[in-house]
């Protein structure tokens, strides 16, 4: 199937489940959800952690200025009914909704604002997601506790703020970012380090309990200022770290919808109970190899880019990752802004590889280690695949499992020689490419110290432009100077697919993270087990 | 006894200050940054990550951060989790029921099936009931617990569905019952074993002949002599296999999204969040300390003679 063809195809059927929502909702009911990812909840205080199995919860209890759209693949405003963009689009001035209620009943103003964004910049320890609000202007200085307040926030009225930047910019794609979510004060200082145990936000459902390690429940807030949202009783998050234990509780009926693996995909594509009504989407995650410039073989574009040549990777994606995944293009992956659905990947050409090889002075090959960790979609597993391609021109591979952490130190240290892994490629594809700017340090994701002057102005030139259309221009000009240096070796672009029993209405396909679910918008009808009708 | 038991506990102290030392130096060892994890390899700024490590003292050297451990310890202060950002002791006690209450129960179950077997089992050496014990305490131990979790599930939620697949369900009794079997099964049948084992060496005691010689009936034999002093060892494998069930069950928990101290401890490790990861080493210990001197203390209630001095 050719790129485009999945991509509409994921839309179709993501959009499917985007129609239904709020035609004929039906009230009441609970809604059995998964924290399906590696460990524990450890906080449901959105400024304290950065962990998406935390945030998939946090994501219903609070509420950002912006939120992300799956329907238009962007973030757009939320808390703020008006935003005015002035001083050459460096300042943002925002009018707040009116009548958005705290589940403590206190009306949401201005000042919870700036206290919140404040808050994340004077958090000791200092919190993961300030690097979100380092574009606000006095922002470092307050962290550095130099002045008293954020020179850039600045109340206007009970309703009123503004935010300036320190260039122009879109502040959208930081500050919808869940771990940006607005917190009461009041709620915080009573609290004090135990706000992440009993959370108090300004979203759909109220925090009821947490059974640490096991579950989360939540209930609707009926203040909530979406008119006759939500639509659901409850929430439950059920923390389910393993895909097997998630099949049988669904197929049990015990969920409403879950996450399913790329082992579990193929029979669920084959199960007519549930092949329709499968969520698929193409999540903003690209699967690589970093290749070490400082093995001197890698350092070689030709042999780089023999090694893309001579790997197949839509048939590792059909029948390795069993179609759960979307041929790649470049680095943008294809729910991106900018990607650019007219280019093209390398392709699968054993005879330009060699040639390539031949040129480089590579042609009797080379031993070549990929590091990488136990993940069934982006680890070993993946790379050992890789061996029988990579042996056509005889490059000898050799694999080796290790832990996350380690695996990361030695990534930081440039301790290898090449690496399989999955990095976010998304929201903001200017962010996203910013990761390659050579000015991009090797510990804030430029891993492969990649350089390239040209693909570093065309970079710098999208960030700067305000012509959307130009911007788009740049980053798929940039992108495809990315792809074709071969810096690193991308294979594919993550396709997150949930399951949903057939009583559920308005699962949305999220591009920026599957599980970031908006249960405003989701209801069940009268067969669910749980309906409470 | 009073005494025994007091010098036992003495002997608590510089065993903790000597494991949590290994410990320290363990943890401390493992490759992987503290404070990336903590950030959630957000790919921060240099700076940013420096400020993370200063916060966390990850910056000052290990013997300053050893010795403010051990202080705080002492208090009963377990620090601070680097990741959940509160008390480290309500985590890992908030854990510490549900662990109990699976190790208990597994326990019990471990008892109630393997030692009858094993006992038995004895009792008629080379029997069907003999072959069968031996055969289900081999397969026991051999059954993946992972697999026999699955296959539990599939029966009682997926097929039957009179059990829930998995949950805590706020510590009700039906949500015990697979993941207790799941722990149960394979321990029972190392009881079964050690049991047999024990029952036949006293079989061939003398003062076994000597009671059959005064015509004592079987049953009064076997209850109160054989058995009875079979129970020693029985009492040390169960004391033994119950504290290292404690650290074991981090498979049946992550099955079962049983919320665990197992569970917590394999994640904070790989999260590299070093203070929950003491504060579960140091609560397993202590529970394998306290049952083993339980163990010790029962001896004397199951033969009198045994001198504690």
């Amino acid at each position: 199937m050719n790129i485009s063809k999945q991509i509409n195809t994921a839309l179709l059927v993501g959009l499917i489940g985007f129609a239904t929502v709020s035609q004929g909702a039906e009230k009441g009911g609970t809604f059995n959800f998964v924290a399906p990812y590696d460990g524990s909840i450890l906080s449901l205080d959105p400024h304290k952690t950065s962990k998406q199995q935390d945030l998939l919860v946090t994501y219903n209890i609070f509420r950002s200025l912006y939120q992300w759209s799956p329907s238009e693949n962007k973030p757009v405003l939320e808390l703020a009914a008006k935003v005015d963009v002035s001083n050459e689009g460096r300042t943002y001035t925002y009018t707040l909704k009116e009548g958005v209620y705290f589940h403590n009943n206190r009306q949401l103003v201005a000042d919870d604002i700036i206290y919140s964004y404040q808050r994340m910049l004077s958090m000791k320890p200092v919190s993961p997601n300030v690097g979100h609000l380092q574009v606000i202007e006095g922002a470092k200085a307050f962290e550095k506790g130099e002045v008293e307040h954020v020179s850039g926030l600045k109340k206007i009225s009970e309703l009123q703020f503004s935010i300036t930047l320190t260039k122009a910019s879109n502040p959208a794609y930081y500050l919808y970012r869940p771990g940006t979510a607005i917190v009461p004060r009041e709620a915080v200082e009573k609290a004090g380090d135990k706000f992440g145990l009993a959370p108090v936000g300004s979203g759909p459902f109220k925090f009821v309990n947490w059974v640490k390690g096991s579950e989360v429940k939540l209930t609707r807030f009926d203040k909530y200022y979406e008119a006759g949202k939500p639509y659901l009783d409850n929430v439950v998050f059920k923390i389910m770290q393993e895909g097997v234990s998630r099949d049988i509780a669904f197929r049990a009926k015990e969920l409403d919808s879950i996450l399913i693996e790329a082992s579990q995909y193929a029979q669920y594509k084959t199960d007519e109970r549930y092949a329709k009504s499968l969520v698929e989407v193409a999540e903003m995650f690209t699967r690589l190899v970093s290749l070490n410039p400082n093995y001197a073989p890698l350092a070689n574009k030709k042999v780089r880019q023999a090694i893309s040549y001579a790997i197949d990777e839509d048939l590792i994606n059909r029948k390795f990752l069993k179609g759960k995944a979307y041929n790649p293009v470049g680095w943008l992956p294809s729910a991106s802004e900018g990607f650019d659905k007219n280019a093209k990947g390398f392709g699968y050409d054993l005879a330009k590889a060699k040639a390539l090889m031949k040129e480089a002075g590579y042609e009797q090959g080379f031993p070549l280690k990929i590091l990488g960790t136990a993940n069934k979609s982006y680890g070993v597993s993946v790379a050992e695949v890789l061996g029988q391609f990579l042996s056509k021109i005889n490059i000898k591979l050799t694999t080796q499992q290790l832990e996350g952490g380690i695996l990361y130190d030695k990534l930081l240290a440039n301790d290898y020689q090449g690496i399989i892994w999955s990095f976010g490629s998304g929201a903001d594809p200017v962010k996203a490419l910013k990761r390659w700017h050579s000015k991009t340090e090797n510990t804030s994701g430029n891993y492969v110290s990649y350089n390239n002057a040209e693909y570093d102005q065309l970079v710098d030139k999208a960030e700067v432009t305000s012509d959307a259309a130009e911007r788009v221009k740049y980053l798929q000009a940039a992108d495809q100077i990315f792809k074709e240096d071969a810096a690193v070796w991308i294979f594919n672009y993550n396709k997150a697919v949930l399951a949903v029993q057939p009583w559920v209405h308005g699962i949305q396909p999220v591009a920026i993270e599957a599980m970031y679910q908006d249960f405003a918008d989701v209801w069940v009808d009268k067969s669910s087990p749980r309906a409470n009708r | 006894m009073f005494v025994f038991t007091i010098r036992r506990l003495l002997q608590f102290i510089p065993t903790i200050m000597g494991i949590t030392l290994i410990i320290f130096v363990l943890l401390n060892m493992i490759p992987g940054n503290a404070a990336l994890s903590t950030a959630g390899r957000l790919e921060l700024s240099p700076e940013v990550v420096e400020q993370l490590k200063k916060d966390l003292e990850l910056d000052k050297p290990a013997y300053v951060r050893y010795f403010n451990y051990v202080s705080r310890l002492a208090q009963g202060d377990m620090g601070t989790s680097y990741l959940r950002r509160y008390d480290v002791k309500e985590i890992v006690l908030t854990r510490l029921p549900a662990t109990l209450k699976l190790a208990l129960s597994a326990m019990l179950i471990a008892i109630l099936l393997g030692v009858p077997l094993g006992f038995f089992a004895a009792l008629k050496q080379g029997s069907w009931l003999d072959v069968f014990a031996t055969v289900i305490a081999v397969g026991g131990v051999s059954i993946p617990q992972f697999w026999l979790g699955i296959i539990l599930m599939y029966i009682f939620s997926y097929s039957l569905q009179i059990l829930p697949t998995s949950g805590y369900g706020n510590g009700a009794f039906i949500n015990l019952i697979m993941p207790a079997l799941t722990l149960g099964i394979g321990y029972a049948a190392m009881l079964a074993r050690t049991t047999r084992a024990a029952v036949i060496e006293v079989l061939s005691a003398d003062f076994v002949r000597t009671a059959k010689a005064k015509g004592l009936s079987s049953a009064r034999i076997n209850i109160r002599h054989v058995l009875r002093n079979a129970l020693v060892l029985i009492l040390t494998t169960t004391g033994l296999l119950f504290g290292s069930l404690i650290g074991q069950t981090v498979i049946v928990e992550r099955l079962f999204s049983w919320p665990g101290i197992g569970s917590l401890l394999v994640e904070s490790i790989f999260q590299r969040d070093i203070p929950v990861a003491q504060g579960c080493l140091v609560v397993i210990i202590v529970i394998f300390l306290v049952v083993n001197l339980l163990v010790d203390v029962l001896y004397h209630f199951i033969n009198p003679q045994i001198d504690y001095q």
